[in-house]
């Protein structure tokens, strides 16, 4: 026998399998709470939830990753500040530079 | 030995192993295993599920839910479910056959419940106080498995495979 791993990717993937189990226990306005298991067979129960804990662990997940994306982390702010994104100055060359370096 | 607070690719390798050592009554037809798993990073909660099928009307079934330990990223088992009984010709989408309330023996540990088990058409609740010898801690699907191929062959009561006793409400 060999395993078959079934993932579940993301909160709109968790929600519409527990949406599905809801429907076929009759639960209508599902909260998505484990407790909502307890009228179900056995079965239904453990994948409602096993289904709510993972939604929960995957909208940490989802979270996480948004407030990753926006964030400057902080070994960057202390070079940059904490204006994520400003308008840079345009910038000129000119000799001055070489001159001092000479000098 | 059962797996706890181990990492998915552990628990997988474990179940496939098991699996592949169990020596099962010709005939059967297998549905799953399936491991149900949030993808990567491979961390809890995880559900595994497995349907052995005999010819006949008879079908075992074995769920267990793994949450996270305190251990981060490390499962420990929650939930579980070990079933022996009938089925009446009726399978979900998956092969599952479809559930019943009829059964020879239910072990399992529920949010309601907690630890207890259904035996022989008693459909009360006998919990784990009034069963000794059967230690919830160490039974695994594979040991249930394991127990329910001994039973058709001799037809030795379950529990006597198992090794323990029922006792009288108080």
């Amino acid at each position: 026998m060999e395993v078959t791993m079934r993932r579940v990717v993301s909160v709109e993937d968790a929600t519409a399998k527990l949406n599905g189990l809801a429907r076929r226990n009759g639960i209508t306005n599902p909260r998505y709470d484990e407790s909502e298991a307890d009228s179900m067979p056995e079965f239904d129960a453990l994948e409602w939830t096993c289904l709510c804990s993972q939604r929960v662990a995957l909208q940490k997940r989802e979270s996480g990753n948004v407030s990753r994306d926006c964030q400057m982390p902080e070994i960057f702010r202390s070079f940059y500040g904490h204006k994520a994104s400003s308008t840079s100055v345009e910038l000129e060359n000119t000799d001055e530079g070489q001159f001092r370096i000479a000098a | 030995m059962r797996r706890d607070n181990c990492q998915l690719a552990e628990y997988k390798a474990w179940f496939e192993c098991e699996c592949n050592k169990l020596i099962l009554e010709p005939g059967f037809s297998e549905v799953g295993p399936f491991i149900d798993s949030i993808g990567n990073p491979d961390s809890p909660p995880w559900r595994s599920d497995l349907a052995i099928i005999y010819p006949g009307s008879m079908y075992i079934r074995v769920v267990e839910y793994y949450d996270q330990s305190a251990l981060i990223d490390l499962g420990w088992r929650k939930y579980f479910n070990y079933h022996y009984g009938p089925y009446f010709g009726q399978f979900d989408e998956n092969g599952f056959p479809l559930h019943s309330k009829a059964f020879v023996l239910r072990i399992e540990t529920d949010r309601l419940n907690k630890s207890h088990i259904h035996y022989m058409k008693n459909p009360e609740h006998i919990p784990e106080d009034r069963l000794p010898g059967l230690d919830f801690d160490s039974i695994d699907p594979f040991k249930f498995i394991e127990a329910v191929e001994e039973h058709r062959k001799s037809s030795k009561p379950l529990h006597e495979i198992l090794g323990f006793n029922v006792e009288p409400a108080k």
